[in-house]
């Protein structure tokens, strides 16, 4: 696995932002590959204690591409918006391969730790979540890509704000109201 | 629902999310007038964000993402054998423990197995596992899930219950839109339930939706019989009550809208704080909105001591709005007073509306009346014109007799 260069990602993102779509296209394969790098690293320990935790990830792709580089606070959050759509896709991905390669069955579902609390967390079914998401998207596309960056891509209500070029008190009602869609969404697949 | 729907339920929402409820209602009645859709869909979210809890609120961790589950005391129960039972998946996660589907191999039916948390393995809290499920199983009642066996299994306690193939009431009420009709049937079966365990001395004590298990067929089951009872004379425990749905600051949560006020209050319980919590369920399921709604626990809390719950949706009978008021009365002592007395009063709603379908009853009792009142005038003024006519017509001189006097006569 060759090490990519964090000069070009850099590049890329700063003539994405300045509106050249095709710097996307280029920069996505990038940060995608490295992302299936460290991820399959990672999930790739069969402990079953061992967790994988996909801010962290996303966190460590960027210091490996762009970290070392002073970079914008517009460029990262912009960065961070671009990866959180791809661990969605990876981890979603994995967990429907593991799931057709072992027998079917099975809740597989990711946790979610409270930091504060121990006993206070929930589990998630990662791809009725993904199903639910594509649902809320076809409805308004805004609300699952805020979704996508707090969840997956672990970024604040700025940070969103930014990527998504909206107000931050929109991203809040965005979410706020995305969660209880999905919750809904997701506990009447359960019964159905 | 279109795109354009959406959005504006979602704005709206955004706009009474934080709001007191009061002026929440206020808002929505003026926004959602002759938009009942509107109006449904805003007021499903908000509940749905209540139960959401901490849902998808990050960090997002994922344990080893193994196909099997998630945890390691899960993943390394999976395909066990304890005894006759074979554990095949998990069927989800409580406050008490983990919910296995096992496989009776003896008698070769399923069943649900139940594991007590490690959190809560100390011996006090063993002992009253062990001896409520000897409570529970020995209440023999159609509507109460039925506890097969129990035991300890690498020092954890778990308890064997029938299996239930199908959700629960939560699941049930977010399938399809219900009628009172139906809501009511369904739970006064519960309510039967929880009666007969009153009748043996046994409170539930976390009466909610979550522990109404409904079969695929229909069949509504009361579960967690008095296992996650707080200890008597303690402080409410809201941590230990409301595990089922985690939380954290500002999100609102699971148990606590289904305490009565002297549990909130840490007073001593008894089986009128039971019929409360039943009466929220009732109100939850035909309003499609918590009684006593809050941004916090705190919130809530305080709405369930000082608040009124608002008046229940026109369409859903006097007689049975007057039931839930009565089980939802602050003071024990304005409750019913047995579990029993509002199954009785249930029953009767269903019966009544039963009798004259089609809503028209009262309009049919009226109709009733409409004649025999018609009838009656007609014959009072027969009567009157012809004691007038036969006075006339005797004593054409004298004045004519008191009407009074024509009526007595008439009798």
């Amino acid at each position: 696995m060759g090490e990519v260069s964090s000069k070009p990602v850099t590049e890329l993102l700063k003539s994405w932002r300045q509106g050249d779509s095709t710097a996307l296209e280029k920069l996505l394969p990038l940060v995608y590959n490295e992302l299936r790098r460290i991820a399959a690293r990672q999930l790739r320990r069969e402990r079953p204690n061992h967790t994988l935790q996909p801010t962290a990830l996303v966190h460590e792709v960027y210091l490996k591409l762009v970290g070392q580089h002073r970079i914008e606070w517009q460029n990262r959050a912009q960065f961070y918006g671009v990866a959180a759509q791809l661990i969605r896709r990876i981890l979603v991905d994995h967990v429907r391969n593991r799931r057709t390669v072992k027998r079917g069955g099975g809740a597989l579902t990711l946790t979610l730790d409270d930091a504060v609390s121990e006993p206070a967390r929930q589990d998630i079914d990662l791809v009725k979540l993904d199903d639910a998401l594509l649902s809320l998207a076809t409805k308004d596309e805004q609300q699952s890509r805020v979704v996508e960056m707090r969840f997956f891509g672990g970024l604040s209500i700025e940070e969103t704000a930014e990527v998504l070029g909206i107000s931050p008190s929109t991203v809040k009602r965005d979410w706020a109201a995305a969660k209880a869609w999905l919750y809904r969404d997701m506990s009447t697949r359960i019964s159905s | 629902m279109t795109p354009n729907e959406h959005r504006e339920a979602k704005e709206l929402f955004g706009k009474v999310l934080d709001l007191e409820p009061q002026s929440c209602a206020a808002i929505l009645d003026e926004a959602c007038a002759g938009r009942p859709h509107l109006r449904h869909e805003v007021d499903s979210l908000l509940v749905a964000y209540q139960r959401a809890g901490t849902f998808i609120d990050g960090p997002l961790v994922a344990h080893g993402l193994s196909p099997d589950g998630v945890r390691t005391t899960a993943e390394t129960m999976m395909g066990r054998t304890l005894g006759p039972y074979r554990i095949d998946s998990i069927i989800g996660e409580g406050g008490m423990g983990v919910v296995y589907h096992a496989l009776d191999r003896k008698l070769n039916r399923p069943v649900a197995i139940k594991f007590l948390s490690d959190e809560l393995a100390n011996p006090s809290a063993r002992r009253r596992f062990q001896r409520e499920a000897q409570v529970a199983s020995s209440l023999n009642h159609p509507h109460i899930l039925t506890v097969h066996d129990a035991g300890e299994f690498e020092g954890r306690q778990y308890l064997v219950t029938e299996f239930v193939d199908g959700g629960t009431l939560i699941d049930w009420t977010h399938a399809e839109p219900r009628t009172w009709r139906q809501t009511v049937e369904l739970l006064v079966d519960v309510a039967d339930g929880l009666a007969a365990a009153h009748q043996a001395g046994i409170l539930h004590r976390d009466i909610k939706p979550a522990n109404i298990l409904i079969a695929k067929s229909g069949y509504a089951k009361l579960a967690d019989f008095g296992l996650a009872k707080p200890n008597e004379g303690s402080t409410p425990d809201a941590t230990h009550a409301r595990a089922e749905v985690p939380t954290r600051a500002g999100a609102v949560v699971g148990s606590v809208g289904y305490m009565s006020p002297e549990q909130a209050l840490g007073r001593a319980l008894d089986a009128r704080s039971d019929i409360f919590a039943f009466g929220v369920v009732l109100y939850e399921c035909l309003a499609g909105r918590p009684p006593f709604p809050g941004a916090s626990d705190l919130d809530v809390l305080h709405a369930v001591v000082y608040r009124q719950a608002e008046a229940l949706p026109a369409d859903v009978p006097l007689s049975l709005r007057m039931v839930v008021e009565k089980a939802l009365e602050k003071d024990p002592s304005d409750r019913f007073q047995s579990m029993r007395d509002m199954v009785v009063d249930l029953r009767c709603v269903v019966r009544q509306s039963a009798e004259a379908p089609a809503s028209s009853a009262a309009m049919h009792r009226w109709n009733r009346a409409r004649h025999l009142l018609a009838a009656v005038a007609a014959l009072v003024v027969f009567a009157a014109a012809s004691a007038l006519f036969v006075s006339r017509f005797r004593q054409p001189a004298g004045p004519p007799p008191p009407l009074v006097h024509a009526a007595h006569q008439l009798r």
